[in-house]
């Protein structure tokens, strides 16, 4: 496979969901993964951290 | 049973010349003490075996007897030792059957391209279980599906889906058994549309007296390419563009492929 695009430190790359919530498999690599596009699923992932924060509150 | 343990005391002497009575007690898990009754016994039969005692002792054959068996490639020998490496026989109750046919192979190479096909199995390990995977998860039913594939009935299966409270009951039409990652799949048509059941959701299985009817023209490889194609299939759905760390990467791709 060659070498993602993107600057030294990050890489850029294109995954195909069958849905937008499944979307949400990205969420366990934290900020060290940022969705660009389509807004809808940032949208999503924004939605998940909301929740998740929402359920450890203290 | 003591003729498949001369035959494989005499294979084995046959591809080495000398080895220790320990270490074939230990290979055919008996005594010492039958290793050599089982050496005398050859003897009686004419086999030129005998017995060295001492530190550099062991059992001996004759250099150059051996029983008549034909002859490969040495490359082709090796080809079959790769294959050994793989645990599918063992589940499938033919571990020792590998075994055993693979000492005979490897009595008949002539004997400087030996050393070669033996060092494969000592270099080449194919494990093909998922990581994390428990052992036997498959090994009830496979027995009684391996009866129906090889008798080309029809097969009645209790099958439980991932998921699902119940189980199903199906009548297929089996083409064979597949092993994917360490997991086996029976391949199998329900009403003549191509299915995978996984084995290990197998809760009941029984060969029907009814013919198997399998599609014309199709066979196990085919009816799998098709299947595989389809789990394969990326679905039409969301494109999404990320960037991520680059000290992530390798994880990320491992769990998601590009597309």
């Amino acid at each position: 496979m060659p070498p993602a695009p993107g600057d030294g430190e990050w890489a850029e790359l294109t995954f195909a969901f069958a849905a937008l919530g499944a979307a949400r498999t990205l969420l366990p690599f934290g900020a060290d993964l940022e969705v660009l596009s389509p807004p809808e699923a940032r949208a999503e992932l924004a939605r998940a951290a909301r929740e998740i924060t929402v359920l450890y509150a203290p | 049973m003591k003729a498949d343990r001369l035959l494989s005391i005499l294979l084995l002497l046959q591809t080495r010349g000398q080895v220790p009575a320990t270490e074939l007690a230990e290979r055919l898990e008996v005594s010492v003490r039958t290793i050599y009754r089982d050496v005398e016994a050859l003897s009686a039969a004419g086999v030129p075996v005998w017995a060295e005692r001492g530190r550099h002792g062991g059992i001996n054959l004759l250099p150059g007897y051996r029983t008549d068996v034909t002859g490969l490639t040495s490359d082709e020998a090796r080809a079959l030792f790769v294959l050994s490496t793989q645990g599918s026989h063992r589940e499938l109750g033919l571990g020792e059957a590998i075994d055993s046919a693979l000492r005979k192979v490897m009595a008949a190479l002539p004997a400087p391209h030996r050393p070669a096909a033996e060092r494969t199995s000592e270099r080449i390990l194919i494990d093909p279980a998922r990581w994390m995977q428990r052992p036997g998860d498959s090994a009830a039913a496979l027995g009684e599906l391996q009866r129906a594939v090889f008798a080309d009935r029809r097969l009645a299966l209790t099958y439980r889906h991932g998921g699902a409270a119940e189980p199903s009951e199906y009548t297929v039409d089996p083409y064979g058994l597949v092993s994917k990652a360490g997991v086996w799949y029976l391949v199998a048509d329900l009403d003549a549309a191509p299915r995978l059941f996984r084995v290990d959701r197998v809760l009941a299985a029984a060969v029907c007296d009814a013919p198997v009817r399998h599609r014309p023209g199709l066979a196990l490889a085919d009816v799998w390419t098709v299947l595989r194609d389809q789990v394969e299939r990326i679905p039409e759905g969301v494109r999404v563009r990320v960037r991520v760390r680059r000290t992530r990467l390798d994880l990320l791709l491992r769990l998601h492929a590009p597309g």
